[in-house]
């Protein structure tokens, strides 16, 4: 059983310049190249778009075994991708909450499907 | 203004297993049967352009192109390996139509090479892995096969695409592989088969997936004064070239079902050739994974919008079908040596049009190859034809 935490927010990045939100903070805003960015907090839930699990891992990743992947639409509208605590008939549209996980780097999203309701 | 583009010589090595040959020598191999066939004099030739992707991490070997133009007898010529992950090779053949195309070059040697098989799973899905925004996706341990399956659930939730529809790819490209000389991996296979291999990832199984393997293309192309052999009966014109790129990032793509960077392509090409989707007998696309090929074959126009696995299930796609896709097998049967790929695909088209190719389509005057990179990052779309 993985240790897990609902998150109230996920921080992105927001171009002072075009107000342009990035899951990462970037050397140059790709839309207007401006160059300062602020941390901002979203809501840390969303739509599932797609799944998938991975069973053969790169390198960095062989320790794991088998672990899940998703891209998640974010309630604001950024589409991000993570890793995903799944379910077996977890589907695509279904509702998910960023998590934080005991053990796992906080710099990767991870999300959990939210009980259906 | 640009003048035309012709092929005038192909060469390849089978694809496959070449674990004791090294990656230049498959190179030269490929080249020297290019350079042969054209027939035109090794002075004439302007330049080399080679597509390569993971020479460096699998192989310890950079600097490809000098290397092989060097072991070819091409010396003090500009010579330049083409990198753009899966798409390394038709970006090579594109730089070298564009340098005839301008009249910088006469002729040039376009050459692709991977060799693969000797690295173990990990080895090669890390190394592949350096084709991904390694500061965004690469971080969550997305892999290729890992795109291909989110694309695949996307596609089937969208469009009711099912396993059966995606297993007719594989059933397909693996019975034409079977007749073309150059093919790894042809197999007559059955759904059961395909359904009961190994999960690679979800729902993406082992026969979904392209095999690893070594190999090498080489193509010399030309102005049409260079042209001047009977035996280069008929003239293989290129009608377009196009080069587009997309987003690396998974989460950069609004649609999982289409690569923004393939419909591009296609559009321009398609208006640099004057002819519509209607108009080509063969493509040879990317399919790098079975549901890629119904994703490419829809956004190339080929297959209107989300009927691309119906397609494949009716026969469509077929020998016999509306529009042959992969008659070569495909990358699923024929083998995906990265850089060679975009290069062989050319090759393939150039057999068809001569009308010598083992599964020829009948009567085929017009090919287009489609060679993809990355997460959809690089794309280029070719049209050749054959003149009368």
């Amino acid at each position: 059983m993985t240790l897990h935490s609902p998150l109230s927010a996920l921080t992105v990045f927001q171009c002072h310049d075009c107000q342009t939100l990035t899951q990462r903070s970037p050397m140059v805003c790709a839309r207007c190249w401006g160059r300062q960015f602020s941390a901002v907090s979203v809501a840390a839930t969303g739509t599932l778009a797609s799944w998938t699990t991975i069973r053969k891992p790169p390198l960095r990743f062989k320790s794991e075994g088998h672990y899940q992947v998703g891209v998640v639409d974010l309630d604001n509208g950024m589409r991000i991708s993570g890793r995903l605590l799944n379910e077996a008939n977890d589907q695509a549209g279904d509702r998910v909450q960023a998590v934080a996980v005991v053990g796992m780097p906080t710099d990767i999203p991870v999300f959990k499907v939210t009980p259906h309701g | 203004m640009m003048r035309p583009v012709y092929v005038a010589g192909t060469g390849s090595t089978r694809f496959g297993k070449h674990v004791n040959t090294p990656i230049e020598a498959l190179a030269v191999d490929a080249g020297a049967q290019a350079l042969l066939q054209s027939g035109i004099d090794r002075q004439r030739v302007g330049a080399v352009y080679l597509g390569n992707f993971i020479s460096g991490p699998l192989n310890g070997k950079e600097v490809l192109a000098g290397l092989v133009a060097e072991q070819l007898g091409l010396t003090g010529i500009p010579c330049t390996k083409v990198e753009g992950a899966c798409a390394s090779g038709g970006i090579a053949f594109r730089h070298a139509c564009l340098m005839v195309a301008t009249g910088l070059c006469d002729a040039v040697l376009v050459v692709g090479v991977e060799t693969m098989t000797h690295a173990s799973t990990t080895e090669m899905t890390t190394a592949l892995n350096c084709a991904m925004d390694n500061e965004y996706d690469g971080m969550s341990g997305l892999t290729f096969p890992g795109l291909f399956g989110l694309a695949w659930r996307a596609h089937a939730q969208q469009y009711g695409t099912t396993r059966e529809d995606i297993a007719a790819v594989v059933i397909k490209n693996k019975a034409h592989g079977l007749k073309n000389p150059l093919a790894q991996m042809g197999a007559d296979l059955s759904l059961a088969q395909v359904c009961a291999s190994a999960m690679i990832a979800d729902p993406l199984q082992l026969f979904d997936c392209c095999p690893p393997s070594d190999g090498a293309a080489a193509v010399v192309v030309c102005a049409k004064e260079m042209l001047n052999s009977p035996q280069r009966q008929p003239l293989i014109r290129v009608m377009a070239s196009a080069q587009t790129s997309g987003s690396a990032r998974v989460s950069q793509h609004p649609d999982l079902c289409t690569f923004e960077a393939t419909v591009l392509a296609a559009q321009q090409a398609y208006q640099q050739s004057g002819l519509q989707a209607r108009d080509i007998d063969l493509v040879e696309l990317h399919d790098c994974f079975s549901i890629a090929e119904i994703i490419d074959s829809e956004d190339l126009g080929l297959v209107p919008r989300g009927e691309g696995g119906r397609w494949a299930a009716q026969g469509r796609t077929g020998m016999q079908g509306d529009i042959v896709i992969n008659p070569s097998g495909g990358l699923l049967a024929k083998g995906h040596p990265v850089g060679a790929t975009g290069v062989g695909q050319i090759v393939e088209v150039v057999l068809q049009l001569r009308g010598e190719h083992a599964n020829q389509v009948a009567g085929a005057t017009t090919g287009m190859t489609h060679n993809l990179g990355g997460t959809g990052v690089a794309c280029t779309v070719h049209i050749l034809g054959r003149e009368a």
